[in-house]
């Protein structure tokens, strides 16, 4: 036996990163199983590619910067990030789309930043909007909810979108719920959906489907402890109750909150985007706040705003705001009266 | 007046800016006698970073002397007692590049202290003239003796000790002193602080 | 159903204590040799009061409590003391310290024992007392002696006593089977302390997974107010602050006491050792240790002696180094691995651990934070630690106190939960030592700025004086060579008229008369210098008398009488043979030529001497004025309370002390020079001229011991200063004054030290001088002289001995104080350096004492 020093404790929980990340992978699968079955093999190949791509851009920074990188390719970060960053591309996204969106957020928006751990924002969002900016009328197509409509792009068919033939996937796209609620112009809402008259229900049972697939993904994160309530809960509240008060006070030139929650990438967001923990704030208190922040941004960026989703953006700017809020929701102590407040001397 | 403005507006416009200058001019006077904060003296800061070990390694006699200098255009790198740390603290502290330090490498930084061996001394007080911070005790013809805890280290009273019964001795790490070392970080393969290994019995 | 709080975070790993259960309680075989440090506990380590080769019994103390926050050690077994030194101690470091090793006799006597049989009815003091004597600790992990802490009451209103039985560390069930085997004990001892600190309610605060010993102590428990609350199992629900928290609700401040909101906490194993201590009146020799992991055979627990070398402990539950992965001192959560199998038990091990590499694999590499907030949910302290160890890994400390990096109890849950593996309480408590050293070091700056300072403006101000002087030297000397030439010229007027007066005189007359006048010149001159003598050999028979009177009120030894007895009739002797000589002198018939030459040669040297003893006279008294002035200014400071003042008056008494002794030494090389020159001269008068020499010698010693008590006085009273100003900086309570002012007081005591030397020294001269005397001369004179001289002298050094001694033991007092109240406030750091002090202080007071011994065999030396 050998007698070696080592700092207590002695005993550890038999859960590590990698394994953190996994059952977040694992929680996504509903999900992605969903839009998949709704919406064909687009998000599939959308995951699947986006993750090749972001590994293989991930070894290469750190083969770049002198280190291995076998651990940090088994900790199964960078395939998270692409895959929730395939999961938020629309479906049929071309593959160069997708390539840059994984070289963003791998290359860019982590390990420039110093790698896992100190990126201060999200990855796969930073990549997201880049892309929305950069692309947006890509962006916001979205592909009709084949299997209610009986247009299914086969796997060939989608094979051949994503490698260099858009127009293929054009025919099946169209816009967003949001995004076509977005441009209604001058229509009052329900005339909006009175008027689409092959969107509504189908479009719109597609689209909460998935949503409340990822929520069960989240739910079962949550039960397994892998985050906390604090931000899903305060992200979805304050943004419901924002979109309640909007929509009971007029009802004709506000989304219900049926549709701020159930489409989008509302849910998406809300446990698996803004509960990333590195770029998330850190106290209990805080992520209350940074949740809530949220929520009030997508609900301000989805009414008033130009872009027809605010998920990407609201976290970034959220991200921005952790550190601040860190300093601020320090939590009180054992023993202490007060919670310290902000890094003040108090000298 | 506002006829003339109008018919002059690039006149108008000048007189304006230079108006809100004087405006804001008086303004931030006021406030910069208002809540002018009386900052430390740069030499204070300067001295309160470094070691107060008053070796005169820097070439000057004590630490205050080094302090003023260096508010004064002296090189920041000749404090070897103070090392890396303290350099790269008056640097940030001066706005200036940090340089190496101009000192043997092998002595940065290392803390020592000063000790007599007591049998050997003589008795000469030499020592205890050089000590900068009376750290030695001592009278004429009878041991001298140096309190350990004032002692800085500054080797200043090696040198004069006619018999050599001088020694400088690193501050060694008892089991009260000793404390953890900070952990090697991420991705460093955990190398056992392995001591000993051990048969050991059955 | 008592109401029950909880607290934030906490864990649930696996308890795995049933191992250990399987088997009763059971003595492990008597060690062949203990190894006892002296320092098991929080404080100060004990002195040994025993020697390499004493035979010592079971239960015998081997080692004192030094100062207040202390412990007595005891012999855990019977035999010989074989060594005390350093030896490896079960720590962290896994470094050395002082121990005392003995080696069985086999026999294990016990000393007899004791008890304090009424003690329902025995007053708190007594009760204290016996706890102190028997060494009693903290036995749940931090050793802190159970006396003081029963002293609480003195300073707070105490209303709840928790008796900590939680033993929410895994694998750990000392406490568990404490219960189980002595749960009338424990709850015996839970009455004394209630007895000790009266509190309104007495909580035993069991986890709810202990059932066995919660129906044991439930049992024993019937009939008294002592409750038994079974709480939650939750790690670390027995950390102190946690299981108030638990069963009072009551939060223990920032950096507080739990006294400070009215509990008293203490371990069970320690109320068992407390009821052992005054039921049986046995010390604390033994304690209840688990051996578990899977690494062994027998897991149980052992009633093990303290010092037991672990390794035999080992080798009796069947150990097999081969699967262990590590040896851990403590439970899983936070023991520490040790370096070595040669480690004895102490009185704060609770479990020896060595598990397999199954149940602790080697740790995980450290991966980067992802800040998933697990390790915050988990803290039972409430803090965040990710935040926390982001500060500590970027070494940016100020920050990382900010979000109170010191009310982490290094309970090492977030550790535990951190799926990164970051060794979060690695990071803590080496950032905690490194702010710690980085204020020591601070603080030590600041010091040695000031003392520079100081120094400088010492320096200065000596400066300026020199030249003030030579300036008026020089001023001086021009007035005087100003009235010497006026004198001068006045004279030769005289002269002049004188020569013009009286030019018809004849020769013959003035010759005879200036003959005439030279005769009666030596004459008196003899005369003077016998009166010299006669009143140094005056003051020496008193000297004699007060030195026996005093032996006589000390109640010194007959012999020692005797030879005081014999100095004094030696000195009665020789004043009466001065005497004579006086009366012959006086009668003018007997004034023989030779006389008078020898006379005259005497009388030479004796004014010679007069005059440089005048010197060094003024010379000393110059000094001692130098060294009152200083003292003066030193009270003057103290007054004022500026430390920087004081130090800086400090520096100019050991210039004046200085001083003083050069004038004293050059007073001694004086004294020396008569001896030679009255050796050389013509023997005729040898008698008288020795007599007379060793007379001087009598009264420059009489000078320079005069100077030397002095210096011994000054530097007595600035040690007394120097208490003061500590006493005075004690109860301002600024930690930083009080250790300026401890050093004070070390320099002050290392100065009379100093000064008891020089006396001594002094000492061992005029012997020497005396000795070197021819000895033709009256062998009385020359016992007289030495031996008188020897014995006012050693009467000096030993009260000046005495004094250091004296004030040494004051000030380790003083710093015992200080560091009793350090440790009320809990502060470790303050703690930890009071210990310092007190430690020092008592190296002085062994020195004092060490001298005084010196001094007292010398004397008989010098007696003979
Ligand atoms: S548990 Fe570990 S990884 Fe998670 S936030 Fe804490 S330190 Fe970071
Ligand atoms: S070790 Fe310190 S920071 Fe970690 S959980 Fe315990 S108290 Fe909190």
């Amino acid at each position: 036996m050998a007698f070696i020093r080592v700092s207590s404790p002695h005993l550890h929980r038999p859960l590590s990163t990698h394994q953190v990340m996994r059952y977040v992978i694992l929680a996504t699968l509903p999900g992605l199983a969903t839009l998949t079955y709704l919406f064909g093999w687009g998000s599939l190949i959308n995951v699947l590619l986006a993750s090749a791509f972001g590994l293989v851009f991930e070894a290469i920074v750190l083969k770049m910067r002198k280190r291995n990188p076998m651990p940090a390719l088994k900790d199964n970060s960078a395939l998270l990030t692409c895959v929730l960053l395939g999961l938020a591309l629309p479906p049929l996204a071309p593959w160069w789309m997708l390539a840059t969106g994984s070289f963003v957020a791998i290359v860019i928006a982590k390990q420039l930043y110093g790698g896992l751990g100190n990126n201060p924002f999200n990855p796969a969002m930073v990549a997201y909007a880049l892309l929305l900016i950069a692309f947006p009328v890509e962006m916001t197509q979205w592909i009709s909810p084949a299997r209610l409509l009986e247009h299914t792009p086969d796997l060939v068919s989608s094979l051949q979108a994503v490698f260099g033939h858009p127009q293929i996937a054009d025919a099946f796209t169209m816009a967003t719920p949001l995004d076509g609620f977005k441009h209604k112009g001058e229509l009052m809402a329900d005339e909006y959906w009175r008027q689409n008259a092959f969107m509504p229900e189908k479009v719109w049972e597609a689209w909460a489907l998935s949503s409340i697939a990822f929520m069960l993904g989240g739910l079962f994160l949550l039960w397994k402890k892998i985050f906390t309530w604090h931000i899903p809960v305060a992200f979805l509240g304050s943004l419901g109750l924002l979109s309640l008060l909007a929509y009971g006070a007029d009802a004709s030139n506000f989304a219900s909150p049926m549709i701020h929650l159930f489409s989008g990438a509302t849910m998406l967001g809300a446990f698996f985007i803004a509960t990333d923990p590195v770029t998330a704030a850190t106290s209990n208190k805080g992520k209350l706040w940074f949740g809530a922040g949220i929520g009030v941004l997508v609900f301000v960026i989805r009414t008033w705003g130009n872009y027809p989703d605010a998920v990407a953006f609201s976290v970034l700017l959220m991200n921005f705001a952790a550190p601040l809020i860190d300093y601020y929701s320090q939590p009180r102590s054992f023993g202490h009266k007060k919670p310290r407040k902000g890094i003040k001397h108090d000298a | 007046m506002t006829t003339f403005f109008s018919q002059h507006p690039v006149l108008a416009a000048v007189l304006g800016l230079l108006l809100l200058a004087l405006v804001f001019g008086a303004l931030l006077g006021y406030a910069a006698i208002r809540y002018k904060v009386e900052g430390n003296p740069i030499v204070e800061q300067i001295e309160s970073l470094l070691p107060q070990t008053q070796c005169g390694q820097c070439s000057y006699p004590g630490c205050r002397p080094y302090a003023e200098a260096i508010a004064n255009g002296e090189e920041i790198n000749k404090c070897p007692p103070g090392g890396e740390s303290t350099m790269i603290a008056l640097a940030d502290l001066m706005g200036r590049d940090p340089v190496p330090l101009d000192a043997d490498p092998d002595t940065i930084g290392m803390k020592k202290v000063a000790f007599i061996r007591e049998d050997e001394c003589i008795g000469c007080t030499k020592c205890i003239i050089a000590c900068p911070v009376d750290a030695i005790v001592g009278a004429t013809k009878l041991m001298h003796t140096v309190i350990e805890r004032d002692c800085t280290g500054c080797e200043l009273c090696v040198a004069p000790c006619p018999v050599d019964c001088m020694d400088m001795l690193p501050i060694e790490t008892t089991a009260k002193t000793w404390s953890w070392s900070i952990p090697q970080g991420p991705n460093a393969r955990f190398q056992a602080n392995v001591f000993a290994t051990d048969g050991g019995q059955a | 159903m008592r109401s029950l709080w909880d607290f934030h975070g906490g864990i649930h790993p696996d308890e795995n204590k049933q191992q250990s259960l399987q088997q009763p309680l059971a003595d492990a075989p008597l060690p062949k040799k203990v190894v006892l440090p002296l320092q098991q506990h929080i404080g100060a380590a004990s002195e040994p009061i025993v020697q390499v080769g004493d035979k010592v019994k079971t239960g015998q103390c081997i080692a004192k409590a030094d100062g207040f926050v202390s412990a007595n050690i005891h012999a855990s077994i019977s035999g010989t003391v074989v060594a005390i030194d350093e030896q490896p101690i079960p720590h962290p470091s896994g470094m050395s310290d002082l121990c005392i090793s003995i080696e069985s006799d086999g026999l294990d006597q016990w000393v007899d024992l004791t008890p304090v049989t009424d003690w329902q009815t025995a007053d708190t003091e007594t009760l204290i007392q016996a706890i102190a004597k028997a060494g009693i600790v903290g036995l749940g992990g931090a050793g802190f002696p159970t006396a003081v802490k029963a002293r609480t009451r003195e300073r707070h209103a105490i209303d709840t006593l928790v008796i900590n039985a939680a033993e929410c560390e895994p694998y750990i069930t000392a406490d568990d089977i404490s219960m189980q085997t002595y749960p009338e004990q424990i709850i015996i001892g839970a009455q004394i302390l209630c007895q000790l600190v009266n509190p309104s309610s007495c909580l035993i605060g069991v986890e709810d997974n202990k059932s066995d010993a919660i129906k044991a102590l439930q049992k024993a428990a019937q009939g008294t107010h002592i409750e038994v609350v079974v709480i939650p199992t939750k790690y670390p629900s027995g950390g102190e602050k946690q299981l108030i928290k638990i069963l009072t609700g009551r939060e223990v401040p920032s950096g507080g006491l739990p006294a400070d909101i009215g509990v008293v906490c203490q371990n069970v194993g320690t109320t068992l050792a407390i009821a052992q201590a005054i039921t049986l009146g046995q010390p604390l020799v033994s304690r209840v240790v688990t051996l578990t992991g899977n690494a062994f055979t027998r897991r149980q627990n052992l009633q093990v002696r303290l010092g037991t070398p672990i390794h035999e402990l080992l080798a009796y539950a069947g150990y097999n180094a081969a699967i262990a992965s590590r040896l851990v001192m403590g439970g899983p959560m936070m023991g520490f691995s040790l370096l070595s199998d040669q480690l004895p038990v102490v009185k704060t091990t609770n479990c020896i651990l060595a598990p397999t590499a199954q149940e602790f694999p080697d740790p995980e590499p450290e991966n980067p934070c992802i800040r998933c907030g697990m390790c915050e949910q988990a803290c039972p302290a409430e803090l965040l630690p990710q935040q926390l160890h982001w500060f500590a890994k970027a070494q940016e400390f100020e920050k990382a106190q900010l979000f109170n990096l010191f009310d982490c109890i290094e309970c090492g849950a977030c550790a535990y939960v951190c799926p990164s593996h970051i060794p979060l309480v690695q990071y803590y408590r080496f950032a905690k030592s490194e702010i710690r050293k980085e204020s020591e070091e601070a603080k030590k700056a600041e010091r040695a700025k000031i003392r520079f300072e100081q120094r400088q403006a010492r320096l200065e101000r000596e400066e300026a004086e020199k030249v003030a002087q030579r300036e008026a030297r020089m001023a001086a000397a021009a007035a005087a060579t100003a009235a010497k030439k006026a004198a001068e010229a006045s004279q030769s007027t005289n002269l002049d008229s004188a020569t013009g007066t009286s030019a018809h005189n004849t020769a013959a007359a003035p010759l005879a008369t200036a003959s005439h006048a030279a005769t009666s010149q030596l004459d008196e001159a003899a005369l003077k210098k016998l009166k010299i003598q006669r009143a140094a050999a005056a003051v020496a028979l008193k000297k004699a008398e007060k030195a026996l009177t005093e032996a006589k009120d000390n109640g010194v030894d007959v012999e020692t009488l005797n030879t005081l007895d014999q100095q004094l009739n030696a000195a009665q002797q020789k004043l009466n043979t001065i005497d004579q000589q006086l009366g012959k002198e006086i009668s003018p018939a007997a004034a023989t030529s030779s006389a008078n030459a020898t006379a005259s040669l005497n009388a030479g040297a004796q004014a010679e001497h007069e005059k440089a003893l005048k010197q060094a006279k003024i010379a000393a008294a110059a000094s001692k004025a130098a060294v009152k002035k200083a003292e003066k200014a030193l009270i003057h400071a103290r007054e004022n309370e500026g430390v920087e003042e004081i130090s800086a008056k400090e520096q100019a008494l050991v210039i004046a002390q200085n001083l003083a002794q050069k004038a004293a030494e050059k007073l001694e090389a004086l004294n020396q020079a008569p001896v030679a020159a009255s050796v050389a001269a013509p023997s005729q008068s040898a008698s008288t001229v020795e007599a007379n020499s060793s007379d001087t010698g009598q009264a420059e010693y009489e000078k320079a011991l005069k100077q030397a008590k002095i210096a011994a006085a000054a530097s007595k009273a600035a040690v007394k200063k120097a208490e003061k100003a500590l006493i005075h900086a004690r109860e301002n309570e600024g930690a930083e004054e009080i250790s300026a002012k401890e050093q004070a007081l070390v320099i002050a005591q290392s100065l009379a030290q100093k000064a008891a030397e020089k006396l001594e020294a002094l000492n061992q001269t005029p012997v020497a001088a005396s000795v070197a005397a021819p000895s033709q001369p009256a062998s009385t004179v020359e016992a007289n002289s030495s031996a008188e001289t020897g014995q006012a002298e050693y009467e000096k050094a030993l009260k000046q001995a005495k004094i250091a001694a004296a004030a040494s033991k004051a000030a380790v007092k003083k710093a015992e104080k200080a560091l009793a109240q350090a440790q009320e406030k809990g502060d470790a750091t303050e703690i930890d350096q009071c210990t310092d002090a007190v430690n020092s202080a008592k190296n002085k007071a062994e020195a004092a004492a060490n001298k005084l011994k010196q001094l007292t065999e010398a004397k008989a030396a010098i007696v003979e």
